[in-house]
């Protein structure tokens, strides 16, 4: 699309009465733009920018919403997730307003989303160079855990200074055999800065490596954007002899019988089972099974 | 003045009154429009939306407080996002003097030069809860709660004022000035701080320069006058939370006194965009307050000691006082911890970094209330490391005690074992 009809486009009136399109002013969303492209230039590096109040709670995304209105153009098709799921509350929120302030397409669909903002998961769905990833962050920064004064977590970064978290990698290893931590894991990007692969869980990390889309991560309430670009060095840090474990499940989904997805608890047939998050993904392997 | 007429009541019941007298006629000006009755009926309420939100605009401050059906936070949220959409289109300065007053107390100085103004205020009233008829709405507040001293008065508010708070008039409103107005003169009200400035018992602080936070990704770590604007928006109960805590740290650390509390409008003022020239485009209702810390500052070699004050400074908008005392109090707190000898350990209320990171109420109530929201995939991760490590923990007490079935025996499998019913306790609504 040329920015010409793109602006043409964007001059249409807002679809929620009284707000500009995309819902932000033109200042913040060139603000926002300039901090991401800080963010795209200099890999993992925790950019502060000037969040601004949105429509949702701080907390709820508002640094997610932030950067898809600021990047969202007329002919994006949008996918929201939460959890995985195109359904839950707070994706349907979300994704009605991004496209009642924009009027831009939406759909469920990974494959045919060019702007997915998501909240704890990556689509299972293979995703190529024309999708862009906008992750809804609650804790920024990995030292957090172990330094919470911000500036000399700053200066840490800036120097490079991730002895603690290594640290707390090790005695994890040394007392329990294996690392502590969860979803969020620590990972080094480009050789450079350690991000928090935000509370992805860890099974989601490995897509992060050299992945061919952009991932932009916004955290509103601490006001601070990250990325990493397309085919960006994404490494879980881990020791040389002490391998990157993921989640492990039981068993195949016991919806669509997929074995190499992402799985959490569910209700199916009246017991408990494990099924994909990947809800749109699932639907569709069921239909597809159906149909032969 | 306050001083001089305590002993009569006439003062007191003055101000109580005229607070009343206020509610009453924005009530009966709001007729019929629900965002206006809301600003009548609870103005400490919309004031505290405005303040939280760092936003003065008292008719959506309203309508926001009537959409979040009360819920403070969430008109604030309302009021903050609402402007997020707004360009910002100049900014100006104003002084403590300009502050047209409307009500002004010194603790400090029981006769400070200019005298003293209670204002329309509820704080010298008995909190007694009124549980009779509600005031028709036909006429003016009755005299109920008047007391016998104020029969000279007669039904005129602005009598009243005059009468019984030594020239002041009620409000800003009708009267276009207040107590310093009504000296003729706005120097003739000087900050009664500077009585102690005059005699150097005031210790020098970082000087502060006007700086928005709103246009910044933190507060931290850009200057007092960033945290002045950040704590004039902080969340009230927390303001006033941390504020206490510093005050029960005990006299001996750091006794705090309130030199002056002002309240009244400020006249804003912005250069025109085409001439320059200065352009009055409103009046903010704001709160400021002084106050100093008592303390003795004494270094590690014991020699040089410092007993002047600190000063600390507080303002917000609005007419919710704590607020302002509070951050007053704060600023004081964490302006003495930064003349404090590097290292010493520093309690929360004299922690800027800390008090930013835990006073925003938006940051902080958002962020809480996002725990509302599904957590399955995250939780689903944590429970596979509690399943790893309690497997280590089941290897490792296998070789040495073999009571398999013991209270700490291992934890059952939580993504098998859990009964059916429990897995449903956060059901996420799926589609059609």
């Amino acid at each position: 699309m040329s920015a010409l009809s793109d602006l043409l486009r964007r001059a249409e009136p807002t679809h929620i009465s009284g707000y500009l399109w995309a819902y932000l002013d033109a200042a913040t969303k060139r603000e926002i733009r300039r901090a991401l492209l800080k963010a795209v230039c200099v890999p993992g590096h925790i950019t502060p920018f000037a969040s601004r109040e949105m429509p949702v709670a701080r907390g709820w995304g508002s640094g997610g919403l932030q950067i898809t209105l600021a990047t969202v153009v007329a002919d994006d098709v949008v996918k929201v997730i939460d959890q995985g799921d195109d359904d839950s509350l707070n994706a349907r929120t979300m994704r009605a307003l991004i496209a009642d302030c924009s009027g831009v397409a939406t759909t469920t669909d990974a494959r045919a989303a060019t702007l997915i903002q998501t909240r704890h998961r990556i689509p299972e769905d293979d995703l190529g160079d024309q999708v862009v990833l906008v992750f809804q962050v609650p804790i920024s920064d990995p030292l957090r855990e172990f330094e919470q004064r911000p500036m000399a977590a700053r200066r840490m970064h800036a120097e490079r200074d991730y002895a603690a978290i290594w640290l707390g990698l090790y005695e994890d290893h040394s007392r329990l055999n294996r690392s502590r931590f969860a979803h969020s894991y620590p990972c080094e990007v480009e050789g450079g800065y350690i991000v928090s692969s935000t509370p992805i869980p860890r099974f989601d990390v490995p897509r992060l490596h050299q992945a061919p889309f952009l991932s932009l991560f916004g955290a509103g309430r601490e006001a601070a954007v990250y990325a990493i670009p397309p085919y960006t060095d994404v490494v879980p840090i881990t020791f040389t002899d002490r391998p990157f474990e993921t989640e492990a499940f039981d068993g195949p989904c016991a919806s669509c019988g997929s074995t190499g997805s992402y799985l959490t608890e569910a209700v199916v047939d009246g017991h408990p089972a494990l099924v994909c998050s990947d809800t749109d993904r699932c639907r569709r392997r069921q239909a597809e099974e159906a149909a032969r | 003045m306050y001083t001089t007429v305590r002993e009569s009541q006439g003062a007191i019941d003055a101000s109580a009154r005229l607070a009343r007298e206020q509610r009453e006629r924005a009530r009966l000006a709001g007729d019929g429009d629900r965002a206006a009755a809301v600003g009548a009926l609870v103005p400490l309420l919309v004031d505290q939306v405005m303040a939280e939100a760092g936003v003065v605009e008292p008719a959506v401050a309203a309508k926001a407080v009537e959409q979040a059906r009360g819920d403070v936070s969430r008109a604030v949220s309302l009021l903050r996002s609402w402007v997020s959409c707004l360009p910002r289109e100049g900014t100006a300065t104003a002084g403590w003097d300009e502050i047209e007053v409307e009500r002004r107390i010194t603790p400090a100085f029981s006769e400070p030069a200019g005298g003293q103004f209670l204002g329309a205020s509820l704080d010298y009233a008995p909190r007694l809860l009124d549980l009779g008829e509600p005031a028709r709405a036909d006429g003016p507040a009755d005299d109920q709660t008047g007391s016998p001293a104020d029969g000279a008065d007669g039904p005129d508010g602005e009598g009243l004022g005059r009468e019984g708070l030594g020239g002041m008039e009620p409000g800003g409103e009708e009267s276009g000035g207040g107590a310093a107005a009504a000296n003729g003169d706005p120097l003739a009200l000087p900050r009664a701080t500077s009585r102690l400035e005059e005699r150097d018992l005031i210790a020098a602080a970082e000087p502060t320069e006007p700086v928005d936070v709103t246009r910044r990704s933190s507060a931290a770590g850009a200057g007092r006058g960033a945290f002045a604007q950040f704590l004039s928006r902080a969340e009230t109960g927390a303001l006033t939370a941390l504020a206490y805590t510093a005050v029960r740290e005990g006299p001996k650390q750091a006794d705090p006194t309130v030199v002056e509390l002002r309240a009244g409008l400020l006249p804003v003022t912005v250069a025109h965009p085409r001439t320059g020239g200065p352009v009055l485009v409103g009046s903010v209702p704001v709160t400021t307050c002084e106050l100093v810390l008592y303390h003795v500052q004494v270094d590690s070699t014991g020699e040089h000691t410092d007993s002047r004050f600190t000063l600390g400074y507080g303002a917000t908008a609005g007419r919710v006082e704590r607020r302002a005392i509070s951050a007053a109090m704060l600023d004081a707190r964490v302006t003495r911890a930064a003349a404090s000898e590097p290292g010493t350990a520093r309690p929360p209320s004299d922690d800027a970094e800390w008090l930013i990171t835990a006073l925003d109420g938006q940051e902080a109530t958002g962020f809480v209330e996002h725990l509302k929201l599904a957590h399955h995939v995250s939780f689903a991760s944590d429970l596979d490391r509690v399943r790893a490590v309690g497997a280590v923990g089941t290897r490792a007490d296998g070789g040495s005690d073999a009571a398999g079935n013991a209270p700490s025996g291992p934890p059952a499998d939580p993504l098998t074992d859990e009964p059916a019913d429990a897995s449903t306790d956060q059901p996420t609504p799926r589609g059609e």
